[in-house]
């Protein structure tokens, strides 16, 4: 049996100067799920997506990453397995197109590669257009795409989005719904996204939801559900 | 005369240039480490640095007087009254304001920046890399007023330099040589040169925050 993408004993996580943020006993995240957090504001849900993309580290307790004890602050295998995409998405200095390869170029994935990994992400969600306009020119809505393309690009086995439909219209979140639904089928990638309005965690059905309030978990489970909607 | 005047902005510019070349070298990564890394009495050098910035050229001098003096510890090495001695005095003086301003430069950078790319991948030396390019406007702007800081200082280039004639005479200490001797017109001169040379580097900064500006 695979080993779970995600196994949390016990994290608390206080912030440096004090001040308690999160505390989970027990948390399991599926291999190929996908999981939505939600809670109202200060839950804890950004500060658990950013201990599970081993950006911050927990003042106690154990993250398991596919079975095994990463280092606190993330290892190769972590760095090259799980992105993170902020909220908001922070896009350097530069064009749409330097952005959105930024990740390839510090990876070094060999450019003959760069075309077949970048077309089909940038058809996936309209970036065509955007490409050569300064990253800081672009509306929220592009700029949250485009990070979560230069995410997608890097074929992480476990994307983490914070609030990654919070930006986007009605047609723009059912586009990346689709494209995310269709690589957590084809290639099996685990998705934890964050969201606190409920009709945008209807935009991604999960498998699994995890509710914290407080910076505690309030409810954990599964959710049976058929395919996507039409359009999904 | 005229040819007197160029050598005398000539030294000016190549001794300040160079002392703001070697801080500028030393106080980045300063920079960088004081906003990297967590250490014991890191708040209390934050601390000194900004204390130092406002240290008095004077102050600056009469130490390194005291250094490079023949009976100094450093007396051996012969560099009193040369312009290696100003280089060294006037890069004491503005390395810490090289490092505190590209310190507040690089606080500045959004956090997500660091987060984003290491998330994407990169080493925390990339990662600094990112950083230091999103800053890299601040960090110009903290070199060129470094830059103007030590070209228009007297203190150091008097006591470490000697006001020496074809050798460590600068536009300052050129400019208190004439006000001295009663010759104004040279004083001017050169006074106006040094805001010229001022003016230079503020319009050089408006032009790249303009493109800068532009760009975004």
């Amino acid at each position: 049996m695979s080993e779970p993408a995600y196994q949390l004993d016990r994290v608390c996580f206080r912030y440096p100067r004090g001040g308690f943020a999160l505390s989970i006993d027990a948390l399991t995240i599926e291999r190929a799920s996908v999981v939505a957090l939600g809670g109202p504001n200060g839950s804890g849900k950004t500060t658990l997506l950013l201990l599970l993309a081993f950006l911050d580290r927990p003042s106690t307790g154990k993250i398991r990453f596919f079975g095994s004890l990463a280092a606190p602050d993330g290892d190769g295998r972590v760095r090259e397995a799980a992105v993170l995409v902020p909220y908001p998405p922070y896009l350097f200095r530069g064009t749409a197109r330097h952005n959105l390869c930024l990740g390839l170029e510090i990876r070094r994935v060999p450019r003959s590669q760069w075309n077949e990994r970048l077309a089909p992400v940038i058809e996936a969600l309209d970036l065509g257009p955007l490409l050569d306009r300064s990253g800081r020119a672009l509306s929220a809505g592009q700029a949250q795409r485009l990070a979560i393309a230069r995410a997608l690009v890097l074929r992480p086995e476990v994307l983490l989005l914070d609030e990654p439909f919070a930006s986007l219209d009605q047609e723009q979140s059912e586009r990346l719904s689709a494209l995310l639904h269709g690589l957590n089928r084809e290639r099996k990638l685990t998705i934890v996204f964050s969201a606190h309005r409920g009709n945008t965690i209807d935009s991604l059905p999960p498998l699994q939801t995890v509710r914290l309030n407080e910076g505690r978990l309030s409810s954990s489970g599964r959710i049976l559900h058929g395919p996507p909607k039409a359009g999904h | 005369m005229l040819s007197e005047l160029c050598e005398i902005i000539w030294v000016s510019i190549k001794v300040s240039g160079l002392s703001v070349l070697i801080a500028g070298a030393l106080a980045l990564p300063a920079a960088v480490a004081l906003l990297v890394y967590r250490f014991p009495g890191r708040r209390a050098l934050i601390v000194f640095n900004q204390t130092l910035m406002a240290a008095p050229t004077v102050v600056i001098g009469l130490l390194l007087y005291m250094l490079l003096s023949r009976s100094g510890p450093l007396g051996s090495l012969g560099l009193l009254y040369t312009p290696a001695a100003i280089v060294i005095g006037q890069a004491v003086l503005v390395l810490p304001i090289i490092t505190g301003f590209s310190y507040s430069a690089l606080q500045q950078v959004d956090n997500r920046a660091r987060l984003t790319a290491i998330s994407l991948g990169a080493s925390k030396m990339q990662a600094g890399w990112l950083v230091i390019q999103e800053a890299r406007l601040a960090l110009a702007m903290a070199v060129l007023a470094a830059f103007a800081r030590a070209i228009s200082e007297i203190g150091i280039a008097m006591m470490l330099g000697g006001n020496i004639r074809h050798a460590t005479r600068t536009m300052t200490t050129a400019i208190a040589l004439e006000s001295n001797k009663g010759d104004f017109v040279s004083s001017i001169i050169l006074g106006c040169v040094l805001l010229v040379i001022t003016l230079g580097i503020n319009v050089a900064v408006f032009y790249f925050t303009g493109c800068q500006e532009s760009d975004e």
